[in-house]
């Protein structure tokens, strides 16, 4: 099963793709870092494999 | 070598052999080409009340967060670039805790897992992290010893190997991800088999190459909806991929239960020298290999056997008992109360005429009144907690 994440461009943190489908958007959880991820940052292709997966995994 | 020791020296060579057989070196001048991957998102379930209130990778063993023991291991094994897999219910509070890394002198990077999908969903949203490098993987719940660490990362050679597995023989493998062996090569790994073919337990401390990542790929949720390591390291050795294994004699602990975490603090309690910073009055009694923080008081008429840990701004008051293979932590006020094999959390006040033996006191408990000097009790008490009938 792929494993989907996005990388803070900012920071370098590492946020999973199911944290971003639940939330659509969030706000970097790096240490001091402010940087707003959003599930759109991911490709096309991501975002499918994200809404393929397993409820509990998207 | 018990963690909270600096070490000098471990094991090199690959190949899979017993430790004996290694002849020493400074680990120092190997492992600073591998990174360090923490897996620190799980829920903790085995150990509530306290993962209510915190994380497990956040208890205090003698005294110092479980954490801390393991940034400091990668550390001796001069792993300095690591990457901590948190999630919903621990991300808010290592963080504020762990930092960039600075303080321990390694540079961190958080990996955000959300929701627990299991060990081999946490390796893998380490991906970005771990790039083109080797790295270790530390089970977020595991004590081992530094030269268990040492002697991974020395043996580890990621030109020829997929994976390093210290391996260790266990009581009950039915518990355990357990390795069958044929012709001295690793065949399958079982999780948690009914009928285990030997009793040889892969640690929670392993060496992994971005191979993993493969593997992983091809990974289905289990039956209870997780991504499991156990299947991802049997389908690699079931690829071929070349494996290092050893069998280890040094200590690995679980630190899962609270059972387990009385039983680790004894251990590593066992590994202190006597230190005394804070205020023995003359007429107490503080005999063995005793920690005494600055500002902790014992006074006239106490008693604290070592080995024992009592932290900062602590008192120990006259008829009170502590130790051996006890730790209080900071703020704490014991009073007339025998406490034995037990861990006491910040901010604990005890005055209750009584026997406290194997017991956890988590943050804020207050235990007064009544009680019976005679018995020995065991309590495992949340945060928060108030006893004082």
């Amino acid at each position: 099963m792929q494993i989907v994440t996005l990388t803070c461009p900012n920071c370098g943190t590492v946020v999973s793709g199911n944290l971003l489908v639940e939330t659509r958007s969030a706000e970097c959880p790096g240490v001091d870092c402010a940087e707003i991820l959003r599930l759109e940052h991911l490709s096309e292709e991501e975002q499918a494999v994200l809404r393929e997966q397993p409820e509990q995994f998207r | 070598m018990l963690p909270g020791t600096v070490p000098t020296h471990s094991s090199p060579v690959g190949g899979k052999s017993h430790v004996d057989d290694q002849t020493e070196t400074d680990i120092e001048t190997v492992g600073n080409s591998m990174k360090g991957l923490v897996l620190a998102g799980g829920r903790g379930t085995r150990l509530r009340p306290f993962s209510y209130a915190t994380t497990k990778h956040l208890l205090p063993l003698a005294n110092r967060p479980l954490l801390e023991y393991i940034i400091e291991n990668l550390k001796a094994a001069g792993i300095t670039e690591v990457g901590i897999v948190v999630g919903n219910p621990s991300a808010d509070v290592v963080r504020p805790h762990v930092g960039d890394g600075s303080r321990f002198g390694v540079d961190v990077t958080y990996i955000h897992q959300g929701e627990p999908l299991g060990l081999a969903h946490a390796v893998g949203c380490a991906e970005p992290f771990v790039g083109d490098d080797p790295f270790v993987v530390y089970f977020g719940d595991t004590i081992v010893d530094v030269d268990v660490m040492g002697r991974l990362v020395d043996r580890f050679d990621p030109s020829e190997h997929a994976a390093g597995l210290p391996l260790k023989e266990v009581d009950d493998p039915s518990r355990f991800g357990i390795v069958e062996m044929a012709d001295d090569e690793i065949v399958r790994i079982h999780e948690k088999p009914d009928d285990p073919p030997t009793d040889l337990a892969y640690m929670g401390v392993l060496a992994l190459t971005p191979t993993i990542f493969e593997y992983i790929d091809g990974l289905e949720p289990s039956d209870r909806g997780e991504l499991e390591l156990t299947d991802a390291l049997d389908a690699l050795v079931g690829g071929g991929e070349p494996v290092e294994y050893h069998v280890e004699d040094g200590l690995w602990r679980d630190v899962g239960t609270p059972t387990d975490v009385v039983e680790t603090n004894r251990i590593l309690l066992e590994g202190r020298e006597r230190r005394v910073d804070g205020e023995v009055a003359d007429a107490a009694t503080v005999t063995g290999r005793v920690e005494l923080e600055s500002g902790a008081v014992v006074e006239p008429g106490a008693t604290v056997r070592g080995p024992a840990s009592i932290g900062a701004d602590t008192r120990i008051e006259s008829g009170a008992s502590v130790g051996p293979y006890t730790s209080v932590g900071a703020d704490c006020t014991i009073g007339k109360a025998s406490i034995e094999s037990s861990v006491v959390f910040d901010d604990v006040t005890v005055r209750k005429r009584e026997r406290i033996v194997g017991s956890l006191l988590g943050s804020g408990t207050e235990l007064t009144n009544g009680g019976d000097p005679e018995d020995g009790t065991q309590y495992v008490l949340g945060y928060d907690s108030r006893m004082t009938e």
